[in-house]
């Protein structure tokens, strides 16, 4: 089968306004297949929300040296006329933001909010508009509560309800697919169990192709396909979620996982013991390096690692990692 | 050993105002009672709206209770005059969940650290610049990031800056609200870590709020799960685990699928387990 969303080499970076530039995102490539479930890892700084905005080619005024393409069914969105990305954007690819309360207007009703959306794809039917706004809002909130919805405000809603209508304005056109750049990061756990409920079913009876940005690997468990983990704007492994989760390659990934405070640790005793550390700080790699952008964070470094950068490596037929300890000599 | 911090049957009732019809009454603390003893650490659990934000402002004498008594060395707090609470607030400080929105934008690192200082009014200048150096590398920054604004610094380099502020006036109980959340999970590490250098080196005494239950085994002595103003379930952390079932894996799987008929609390700790651990664990 084709892949829905193909992207190559995309290099997106930042002018700071002392001059100093950036790198975002530097050399990112990777495909969907339609149905897909990508989750992408990555700590803050490492670009994951750069690249959700610039798969839909909406760029900070800063940014500077875009290169590389995203094809969406074979068209190269970095490069299409603006009225025809105006049309794919919201209906065919939609984005949903991290902060719902936020990204919602303050003073409009929500159901008014996503009528607004049908409306900018073209639809002017008002009985139509609002049939079709009941209809989505229902897919997403209980037949009793979703009219109460409709005619609410959005600081009449809580964390969940808002990020509720944030989807509903996202699947109102019904898109092929939907990227989501940290749905849940403002929401407490049981709501964010929730949301990720609603995702898993939007997914089943819609058939969405997805894109699920988050820093907490917890949520990736049993929900995404693959799993891309971002690092200082690369990929440093993409595989198979269960390859990624379970083990590990790249030192970065296996460092990550292992400074999360274990819930079953069967070895817990009453002395406290420290939780392992990736030391340094991610800001000190955001500076362009020679060599590996882990590399002096690194524990398990080399000679090599410093002067030269890492290229993908296929660890097993679904899973590649960039890092020299897996290359073949 | 004696209790730092003493709650009895602690009640804060808000009164809602609407634009039409009679006021209504939220209860966000319903009766809590829990104490703390000296160097340990207390953590809360529960979910949004459970009331732990409110028992954390109550205890940093920031708002009186309804009713019921809070006692921090022997001495009852609740009721004292604003003038005594005063003196009291130095000795409990609080930390919040998102550093940034707690610093003064044009101030820098110096500034930031000075201010608390310069409320006990016994130190100079030059005293003072000492002392928020020696503040900066107990919380594992560098000296000379003095000059610096808070924007400049990363998310884990603010969470610091706001432990050494607090830690500036040598209290002796320091409240985390939601301290960890914001950050990311290697640098929550980093930061936990940091937490228990310090309750080592100078036997500080936490309460630790939260909605991160694995974080909360981790670092707490005893956990307590609030639900609706009140505590639900108390004990050591091995005993919180033990009881939400989640030694037994496919047990914890179970109680997701049909969290919906669990009793609240025990829901809570379910999803609270599911959300944060070790990628890892779920596929065991």
């Amino acid at each position: 089968m084709g892949a829905i969303l193909e992207v190559r080499d995309l290099r997106v970076a930042y002018r700071s306004r002392g001059g100093v530039i950036f790198r975002a995102l530097d050399g990112i490539s990777f495909s969907l297949e339609p149905g897909e479930v990508m989750g992408v890892l990555g700590e803050s700084g490492s670009g994951k929300s750069t690249l959700a905005t610039s798969l839909l080619r909406l760029f900070h005024a800063n940014a500077v040296d875009i290169s590389g393409s995203v094809l969406f069914q074979g068209q190269d969105l970095l490069q299409a006329e603006a009225d025809e990305l105006q049309k794919i954007r919201g209906k065919l690819i939609s984005l949903i933001f991290q902060e719902p309360s936020v990204a919602l207007h303050p003073t409009l009703r929500a159901g008014r909010q996503v009528r607004q959306v049908l409306a900018a794809h073209g639809m002017n039917c008002r009985s139509a508009l609002e049939k079709r706004t009941r209809e989505v809002l229902g897919r997403l909130f209980f037949a009793e509560e979703a009219e109460r919805i409709a005619r609410s405000y959005p600081h009449q809603l809580s964390g969940g309800q808002r990020q509720r209508v944030l989807i509903a304005q996202a699947i109102a056109c019904g898109p092929s697919v939907l990227i989501a750049d940290e749905p849940t990061a403002s929401l407490d756990p049981t709501t964010q169990m929730e949301t990720l409920g609603v995702f898993r079913t939007l997914r089943k009876s819609m058939g969405l192709t997805m894109i699920f940005i988050t820093h907490n690997p917890a949520l990736l468990g049993d929900f995404a396909d693959r799993v891309l983990v971002l690092y200082a704007g690369r990929v440093v492994e993409l595989g198979a979620a269960q390859d990624i989760l379970v083990s590990p390659k790249h030192p970065y990934t296996r460092a990550l996982f292992q400074s999360i405070a274990p819930l079953f640790d069967t070895r817990r005793d009453s002395s406290k013991k420290k939780l392992p550390t990736i030391s340094g700080d991610s800001l000190e790699s955001s500076l362009p390096v020679a060599g590996c952008p882990f590399e002096p964070r690194c524990p398990e470094r080399m000679e090599i690692c410093k002067s030269r950068e890492p290229g993908l490596v296929n660890v097993s037929e679904t899973h590649t990692v960039s890092c020299f300890r897996y290359e073949s000599p | 050993m004696h209790g730092l911090v003493r709650v009895e049957n602690l009640v804060k009732r808000f009164s809602k105002t609407r634009l039409a019809g009679p006021n209504q009454e939220v209860r966000a603390l319903a009766g809590v009672s829990f104490s703390i003893l000296r160097g340990t650490t207390l953590a809360i659990v529960g979910e949004s709206g459970c009331g732990k934000s409110t028992l954390a402002l109550c205890l940093a004498c920031l708002e009186r209770p309804t009713s019921g008594k809070i006692w921090f060395e022997e001495r009852e707090i609740s009721g004292l005059h604003e003038k005594d609470r005063r003196v009291i607030r130095r000795q409990i400080q609080l930390i919040f969940q998102d550093p940034a929105n707690s610093f003064n934008p044009r101030w820098t690192v110096l500034e930031i650290l000075t201010e608390p200082l310069a409320l006990t009014g016994n130190l100079r200048g030059e005293e003072m610049r000492s002392r928020a150096g020696g503040l900066l590398s107990q919380v594992g920054l560098s000296p000379d990031m003095q000059g610096k604004l808070s924007s400049e610094l990363s998310g884990g380099q603010r969470q610091r800056l706001a432990i050494a502020r607090a830690l500036a006036l040598e209290p002796k109980l320091l409240i985390l609200d939601e301290a960890l959340s914001a950050l990311d999970c290697s640098v929550q590490a980093q930061i936990a870590n940091l937490l228990m250098d310090l309750q080592g080196s100078l036997k500080m005494t936490y309460l630790f709020i939260s909605h991160d239950l694995a974080m909360a085994a981790y670092l707490a002595d005893e956990i307590a799960v609030m639900s609706h103003g009140q505590i639900v379930e108390q004990g050591a952390p091995e005993k919180i685990l033990k009881q939400t079932g989640q030694r037994n894996h496919d047990a914890l799987f179970a109680a997701k699928s049909r969290s919906r008929f669990l009793p609240a609390h025990r829901r809570l700790a379910a999803c609270l387990c599911v959300y944060r651990s070790r990628p890892r664990e779920l596929f065991r």
